[in-house]
């Protein structure tokens, strides 16, 4: 029987999504993951978010848990995208624990006025 | 025939009283035990930690993301510690809609007992990736001290 381990457990970070004309914008929390390890991909219609925690990090073995509340720090969601982004002038940038993706809109969806002759 | 029904001694009894005892101390246990009635009152929300120790420190780690390290601030009375900060929501941009929300705002404050006394003037404290590290090394007279049993 396998034993589950700690590093492959992941969670799903919180997400705060705020969305403009221009761009979406998302603010995950993913604390405590070295920036290497953090993975941004697109699929085919789909945003994939990970990150996953090194071994290292935690000290090991003299400590005894007293308490514990967080979580085993690994995390991982997917978003459905069901509006066109420019995936090739997404940005994202990640501070103090925060992953922030900024994704613009394609060109097309941007409202265009349309003049009523 | 009738089944012979074992004579029980008081035991019996003594079990029930003990449940009863049991119950009365939960009624008269205040709730300050268990929650730090504080919290309820400062902030809906408080961060996740973790306390670990070992035969020299008492480590705690706290998931504070997105805090400014100005915001953050830790104290220790007697032997409970106290995290205290504000979270700060990103400014909101012009024309910005916020169409999902799950992440908490707003100040928060924790208090844990600590296991033993510490040596505050030695405390280290660092806030790196949102997460909160604080080593408090335990005072001299507080480290276990292993007793050597002669066998005879």
């Amino acid at each position: 029987m396998n034993n589950l381990n700690l590093q492959d457990i992941y969670e799903s970070p919180a997400a705060d999504i705020h969305e403009s004309e221009k761009d979406i914008c998302m603010f995950l929390e993913m604390p405590g993951i070295a920036k290497e390890n953090i993975n941004v991909e697109f699929g085919q219609d789909e945003l994939t978010i990970s990150g996953k925690k090194s071994a290292t990090e935690e000290c090991c073995g003299q400590h005894h848990i007293l308490f514990k509340e967080r979580g085993a720090g690994n995390y991982y969601r997917k978003f459905k995208l069901n509006v066109n982004i420019d995936k090739d002038k997404t940005e994202a940038d990640y501070k103090d624990g925060i992953l922030k993706i900024t994704m613009p809109k394609s060109e097309e969806l941007k409202s265009k006025k349309i003049e009523i002759k | 025939m009738t089944n012979l029904i074992p004579w029980r001694k008081k035991e019996k009894a003594g079990d029930l009283a003990n449940i009863q005892n049991e119950i009365n101390r939960l009624f008269n246990t205040s709730l300050s035990h268990w929650f730090d009635t504080d919290d309820l009152l400062e902030s809906a929300w408080s961060p996740a930690i973790d306390v670990k120790e070992s035969k020299d420190d008492v480590v705690i780690v706290a998931d504070i993301p997105g805090v400014n390290k100005e915001d953050i601030e830790v104290s220790v009375h007697g032997d409970i510690l106290t995290i205290k900060g504000e979270k700060k929501q990103e400014t909101q941009e012009k024309g910005k809609d916020f169409i999902h929300t799950e992440r908490f705002y707003g100040s928060f404050s924790k208090s844990i007992s600590l296991p033993c006394e510490t040596d505050i003037s030695k405390a280290d404290t660092n806030y790196k990736d949102g997460v909160l590290k604080i080593v408090l090394p335990k005072k001299e007279e507080a480290k276990t001290k292993q007793i050597q049993i002669k066998v005879r």
